[in-house]
């Protein structure tokens, strides 16, 4: 499946001809950024058209900014957007123009557009192309409608009601997309990667819904902008803060509260935004009357900030921010605590002539730490992954299409999991030297049309990995956990270095006004791996890079589509194949923790996946909702697992199924429920018992070939609006998760019967039923 | 359901692995989980033959037992067998041992050795045929570490009727060499089915400072407490550490350990279960007072 880099010069070639000979003669180009009227933010998926004629449109990309060529000098621009107002704005252009343009949130009592809101500047922007495929976007405010666990709103557990996406357990953040694993989704929170998007052991994510803008999913061929994971890419980006005026917003739950800040620096021009949550399971645990229980620790706490701060009309600098630590344990004598800290700096400019640029520093950084303390010793356990990261993206819109470029870098460094301390007379810690690798990549993307029905999006990067020293690295064979060779690097030496281009092709033909099929073709590597020995999202789960061992994963994925709107609704149907390569696994046994080089407990392998997927969605009427359904196997082979044949993975699911529905009660009362239908995970199960050393002990079949039983659940939430006042709003949300009480598997286990030994028993355990939540929401 | 107590965590950490599975554990049991017995439709295969073979310090601690495996849902006892050739062999002074089966105190029929003794360094062979196919293997004893007893630790520092204790075994790891170690745990003399194995990946040289775990018997005051130190081979204590993963409360996927017996048949079904040991064995006993 790899493109040769001869024949890829070949194509992109006959690219650049074909794009010459689409030339229009007298295109003017019309560009700009839509925004919210009442609070200034930047809208992004917002669409924009020539109202009169059927030329299609373009929707804004995710700083807000869209761009349309046109060949005749007037008309009407219609601009639209999920909860706005429809904005029809007659236009009359000579040259090039850039618009900004503010659209008025449904409900609100101003009209639909004066033309004070509309700036006009003689620059351009850049667009998103609707070419993509496998791109779901999450509407914030619909997600905060549907019922969720313990009342958290929560932007990831909303995506496993998609397609092609599945939850990775009950109640769980963690996501698998399309066959990957959770270690294969980039996820970005306004372009900085976090590493461990989960809060206690994977039931809250680290998104506050509070603080963010838009949530958009990439399954399938991301363009070559984003690089670095397999599976998907979900790129989260925080809100601005309101320009306008300040404003506070909050929530008050069973579980957590969250508080949120945002206003103007400079009206009109800058603002800020703060915002805050914490969990108060452990203040429970103080009222119990157990001592045990009462001294335990048992929260998180997540805190967002952004500034956005206008230098000139055409540049803005940007921060963000973002700070979670989890805490757990009994205090004084054993504590896990675990967080993500990122930060982006960014600086986005507009140069003329529809380039535009944007330059990127950021900071990330995941660890864990388990402290214990017994008698005179104290013991640690650790690890950590940070990241310095300086981007340059640059994007053209031009009469031919939008072209984006630029690189990214990033300086690695990995501390391996170890384990340290001791008391006075001795010292028990583990010595591991820390890893250092440079990560580069080097991207050009083309999007544009080459008729009035298709569509076209090409593009390319190449990624370079290096080891970096100091450090030795040391050799393995799969037969053997003991080193056979070993390379020394000194200090900025540079070490075993992977090359590896990655092509992706998207193609879309539009059959009609309302119907498209599109085509794609993508590669992807990834050069950082999550070695994970659980079956739910862990904080002491490991990121370790390319070695001399362990080998870029890849990923070739080819997807087809066809999408459809018709009155009100739209479906969308797309199949996609997986060819997967250098997958990591660990060797039966392994220990991943303690082991002095967790390289030499690891294994490598291939796997494939392929299904189909189908979302229709009902976007108009009172009832409002969607219904998704995905059919896939996902299968992986690993010489030592299973004795090298195909088997399939954990996350394989035959059957998902959710059905999401919305409807307003009353002018105060709304009601939105889901219901989710899915075939068990694979898993493991014994098919034999023998005893040695007097106990009773299981054989087990092969890897994954037992099913857990069929999971299902129906979750529903009630919302109350408070009677508005002038300047304060509020709404009570009322939800049951599990409405039936349905006992859903999350383990089976198998084992000897406590008062009967010669018996052995399964059984299998559920973790929750009926979890009610109550939520006050308010706004001021 | 059960409350998981915290010292659980500790004993992972310590373990250093599934730390937090525990911790989803304790979640659950905040969040009110249920746990009941279902029935599991599971795969009927042949039997395979199990081949447990011990050389031991020991007082008639030196053994071989052979049976067969079957069906989970078979309730029956195991089927042990009472004819095979069956030879353990010191390579190191070239003495052989033929066995030949007797009963056990339960009336089951297994293969005890009197004149193989154990000597560390010594390497041991042990031959089976059963049923015309032939298995062997090998293992080496270790050397011996002084067991100098056993220190407890309480939970949450106090101490009380109800307070649970852990113990962690007394000994110091030789610097240099890895060792390995199996223990264990007879409360008021019913045997613990948790499995401990520690090595000295941490710690080495040192005084050990791990404590060891139950499963389903917790250590109260006044209760008499033998913890049996067992020295192993790696083989074995891969074999144990796998057996131990596959206990876990909420482990990864489960495996079947890798045996150290090698069989001369290439077909897959005839492959054997169970481990061959040799291994040096202390006892340690404390009655547990406040003291």
């Amino acid at each position: 499946m790899v493109l040769r880099p001869a024949i890829l010069l070949v194509f992109f070639l006959q690219l650049a001809c074909l794009i010459r000979a689409q030339k229009p003669v007298h295109a003017i180009k019309i560009s700009g950024r839509i925004t919210d009227q009442s609070s200034g933010e930047l809208l992004l998926g917002a669409s924009v058209k020539f109202g009169d004629k059927n030329i299609s449109g373009t929707v804004t990309n995710s700083y807000g900014f869209f761009s349309l060529v046109s060949k005749s000098v007037g008309g009407r621009l219609l601009i639209t957007h999920v909860g706005y107002q429809d904005t029809l704005l007659p236009v009359v252009f000579t040259r090039d123009t850039v618009l900004e343009i503010a659209l008025v949130p449904l409900g609100s009592s101003e009209a639909a557009l004066d033309s004070s809101a509309v700036k006009v500047y003689a620059n351009g922007q850049r667009q998103r192309s609707p070419t993509q495929m496998g791109v779901s976007q999450i509407d914030i405010k619909e997600a905060a409608r549907l019922p969720v666990i313990f009342g958290e709103r929560d932007v990831l557990k909303t995506l496993s009601l998609l397609p092609g996406v599945k939850q990775s357990g009950d109640g769980n953040a963690g996501f698998y997309v399309r066959g990957g694993t959770t270690g294969q989704n980039l996820i970005l929170l306004d372009e900085a990667p976090i590493y461990n998007a989960s809060h206690l052991f994977g039931f809250f994510s680290t998104f506050n819904s509070d603080a963010i803008k838009d949530v958009t999913l990439i399954k399938g061929s991301a363009d070559a902008r984003y690089g670095g994971r397999l599976a998907s890419v979900l790129d989260v980006h925080m809100k601005e803060g309101n320009n306008q005026s300040f404003h506070a917003a909050g929530g008050i739950g069973l579980i957590s509260s969250r508080l949120s800040l945002e206003g103007p620096i400079q009206k009109g021009r800058s603002s800020f935004l703060v915002t805050g949550r914490r969990t108060y399971a452990d203040l429970f645990l103080h009222l119990s009357k157990n001592k045990d229980v009462k001294n335990n620790a048992l929260y998180f706490y997540d805190l967002n900030g952004k500034a956005n701060l206008a230098i000139t009309d055409k540049t803005h600098l940007y921060f963000s921010g973002y700070l979670g630590t989890d805490k757990l344990g009994l205090k004084d004598q054993f504590m896990i605590d675990w967080g993500n800290k990122v930060a982006t700096l960014r600086l986005s400019s507009i140069l003329g002539d529809g380039l535009f640029s944007n330059t990127s520093f950021i900071f990330s950084d995941y660890r864990f730490n388990i402290l214990l303390k017994s008698g005179n010793n104290k013991f640690h356990l650790n690890s950590l992954i940070r990241d310095l990261d300086l981007k340059q993206d640059f994007s053209w819109n031009s009469a031919i299409g939008n072209f984006h470029g630029g690189l990214s870098s990033i300086y690695h460094q990995f501390d391996p999991t170890h384990f340290s301390g001791g008391n006075d007379s001795s010292d028990y810690s583990q010595y591991k030297s820390m890893q250092y690798s440079w990560e580069n990549g080097l991207y050009l993307n083309y999007t544009g049309k080459l008729s009035s029905r298709l569509e076209l999006s090409a593009g390319i990067r190449l990624s370079a990995y290096s080891v970096l020293g100091p450090g030795t690295y040391y050799k393995y064979t799969p037969e053997s956990t003991t080193a056979q060779d070993s390379v020394q690097l000194n200090q900025g030496q540079i070490g075993k270095t992977y090359l590896n281009p990655e092509p992706r092709l998207s193609v879309a033909w539009h059959l009609n006004n309302a119907a498209s099929l599109k085509a794609s073709y993508s590669r992807n590597s990834q050069h950082l791996h999550l070695l994970s020995n659980s079956l739910s999202t862990n904080p002491t789960d490991q990121w370790i890079g390319d070695s001399y061992n362990i080998r870029p994963e890849t990923a070739d994925q080819i997807s087809l589509g066809y999408y459809r709107d018709f009155s009100g609704y739209r479906l969308e149907a797309e199949s996609y194949y997986k060819w997967m390569g250098a997958q990591v696994d660990y060797r039966n046994g392994a220990d991943l923790t303690t082991t002095q080089d967790v390289e030499s407990q690891l294994l490598y392998g291939i796997g494939r996946a392929y299904g189909l997927e189908l979302y229709l969605k009902k976007n108009q009427g009172k009832l409002t909702g969607w219904l998704s359904y995905t059919l896939s196997r996902t299968e992986k082979k690993i010489a030592g697992i299973s004795g090298g044949n195909w088997y399939k993975a954990h996350q394989d699911r035959t059957h998902d199924l959710s059905v999401v529905a919305m409807y307003p009660l009353s002018e105060r009362w709304e009601v939105a429920g889901d219901f989710m239908l899915a075939t068990g995970n694979a898993v493991t199960f014994p098919e034999a018992k023998y005893s040695v050393n007097n106990q009773t002990f299981f054989y087990y079949g092969n890897r994954n070939d037992y099913r857990m039983p069929l999971y299902h659940r129906m979750d529903i939430n009630f919302t109350l609006k408070c009677k508005p006042k002038k300047h304060y709003s509020a709404s009570w949300s009322f939800g049951l998760y599990n409405v039936y009480g349905r006992e859903n598997a999350y383990i089976i286990r198998f084992e000897q019967d406590e008062n009967n030994p010669g018996k052995t028993v399964a059984k299998q355990t559920a973790l929750f039923r009926w979890v009610p939540s109550v939520t006050y929401n308010f706004k001021f | 359901m059960r409350w998981v107590p915290l010292y659980k965590f500790i004993a992972t950490l310590l373990r250093g692995k599934a730390v937090v599975l525990e911790g989803v554990f304790l979640l659950c049991v905040l969040l009110c989980s249920c746990t009941k017995e279902v029935a599991v439709s599971l795969k009927s295969i042949t039997p395979k033959l199990v081949i447990e073979g011990v050389v031991s310090n020991q007082q008639d601690g030196s053994y071989v037992r052979l049976s067969y495996s079957q069906d989970f849902s078979n309730q029956q006892a195991f089927t042990y067998l009472a004819d095979g050739l069956v030879v353990l062999t010191d390579s190191s002074r070239q003495v052989f041992d033929t066995l030949r089966s007797r009963l056990d105190e339960n009336g089951y029929p297994y293969f005890p050795s009197r004149k193989i003794r154990p000597l560390p360094g010594h390497v041991y062979l042990l031959n089976v045929v059963v049923n015309g196919q032939s298995y062997s293997a090998r293992s080496v004893m270790p050397d011996t570490v002084t067991f100098e007893g056993i220190s407890l630790l309480s939970e949450a520092g106090k101490l009380d009727s109800k307070s649970v204790f852990t113990a962690v075994p007394q000994y110091v790891d030789p610097p240099g060499v890895r060792n390995f170690y199996r223990f264990e745990q007879y409360i008021n003399h019913k045997k613990d089915p948790g499995i401990n194995v520690l090595n000295d990946n941490v710690g080495d040289g040192l005084p050990n400072e791990r404590p060891i775990f139950t499963k389903d018997i917790d250590i109260h005051l006044g209760d008499t407490l033998t913890v049996a130190m067992i020295q192993i081979s790696e083989p074995v204590y891969q074999y144990f550490y796998q057996l131990q993963n596959n206990q876990q409360t909420l482990g990864a996927t489960p495996s079947n350990p890798t045996t150290n017996i090698t069989t001369t048949s290439s077909r897959a079904e005839t492959g054997v279960l169970g481990y061959f040991s040799a291994e040096f064995c202390q006892y340690f006993t404390a009655r547990i007072t406040d003291e």
